[in-house]
């Protein structure tokens, strides 16, 4: 009997690329990709923009292409690959923020126009590299069925990155002063908090 | 009941700083306060996070992700450079595939069904813009998929005799 593609752990993925099954790697991305790109996004200091974050996640593929192509991965048990790929994430994430900032290791190389002076430890908390229970997306998606579709709209535009001043101009929101839109997110945002860490 | 309504300003500010709008304080303010509330500080941490997944999730659902996601990989593959790592900001990769070789796939389906036609009733049957017109007859032309002739007053267009055997193959496949 066939075992489906998706059955087969990420360690047998990165044998079978190591013995020289090409595919493998391509599944490897595509399990990966999405979730990678999250964790960027929740590292970077730069992440407001997406081609930096695309770049980022390509930095991070292309290093664990090279980590397969020099045998440079040993199977070590379950959750091994994700800890190579999530070691690998995050040496480049910080490799390219430190290459975009004079003295990242401050709040206010983080967020440029600010003169406060945070350690980036007490900031940024550390992301969990082992596999959640239940994933931000999927929480993010059973939480955003729950609001009514005006908010579900609103949400969507702002995930979009539309500016409140475009939102106003929608039909749905143009009756809305800019303090209630404001009022309106915030609200909302509050009833997102579970969503992530 | 005081420290709640000051955090809940903070909050708003929040916010808007992640989304990247106007807030309603001087951002020295805001990190000030962050850096001395423990639940300001988680708030920040929680709102980027989720802001993040919420635009990570737009993202991947758009159309031309696909596309994008299928050069990375091949690109990594092949060991190139990033195909977007040094466009400046306001430039962005035309998706070949996309948008000339799908408009082309639309012309030849047209020529496929009414036959030989000029190239002005070709256009107005297409709906596609001139410039990626254009573009797609160049790809079909490029694949030997197309033949051109010029007559008296127009340029006809029609595909070549073995994209006509393509094209009735199909046709009976799909009457079946």
């Amino acid at each position: 009997m066939f075992m489906e593609e998706d059955d087969q752990s990420d360690e047998q993925l990165a044998q079978e690329y190591l013995s020289g099954k090409e595919e493998a790697f391509d599944e490897l991305f595509s399990r990966y990709f999405g979730q990678i790109r999250y964790y960027l996004l929740t590292r970077s200091w730069y992440h407001k923009d997406d081609n930096y974050i695309d770049e980022l996640v390509y930095a991070v593929f292309r290093v664990l292409w090279e980590c397969l192509e020099a045998k440079g991965f040993k199977n070590e048990g379950p959750g091994s690959f994700r800890r190579l790929l999530c070691t690998i994430a995050r040496l480049e994430c910080y490799k390219h923020d430190t290459e975009h900032a004079k003295n990242p290791m401050t709040t206010s190389a983080m967020f440029p126009s600010s003169f406060a002076d945070i350690p980036i430890g007490t900031i940024d908390e550390p992301v969990n590299d082992e596999p959640e229970k239940e994933s931000t997306m999927d929480k993010l998606n059973k939480t955003l069925v729950k609001l009514t579709p005006d908010e579900q709209k609103l949400m969507r535009l702002v995930a979009n990155q539309v500016k409140y001043k475009d939102i106003l101009k929608e039909p749905e929101f143009c009756k809305y002063s800019l303090d209630y839109l404001k009022l309106k997110i915030y609200n909302i945002r509050n009833k997102l908090k579970k969503v992530a860490p | 009941m005081a420290k709640k309504s000051k955090c809940e300003k903070y909050g708003m500010a929040i916010t808007d700083y992640i989304l990247g709008e106007q807030m309603d304080m001087p951002e020295s303010e805001l990190f000030s306060h962050v850096a001395n509330c423990d639940n300001c500080r988680k708030d920040l941490v929680n709102w980027r996070n989720t802001y993040a997944a919420m635009k990570n999730k737009a993202y991947l659902e758009k159309p031309e992700v696909q596309q994008k996601y299928r050069h990375m990989l091949e690109s990594i593959k092949q060991g190139k450079a990033c195909p977007e790592a040094n466009l400046p900001k306001d430039e962005k990769l035309i998706d070949i595939q996309w948008e000339i070789g799908h408009p082309a796939g639309t012309i030849w389906n047209h020529l496929a069904k009414h036959g030989k036609m000029t190239m002005e009733e070709l256009v107005g049957k297409s709906s596609l813009k001139p410039i990626i017109f254009e573009r797609a007859i160049g790809w079909l032309a490029k694949e030997n998929k197309i033949c051109m002739t010029q007559a008296k007053d127009a340029v006809y267009v029609y595909l070549t005799p073995t994209e006509q055997i393509i094209a009735r193959r199909r046709q009976t496949e799909a009457n079946r």
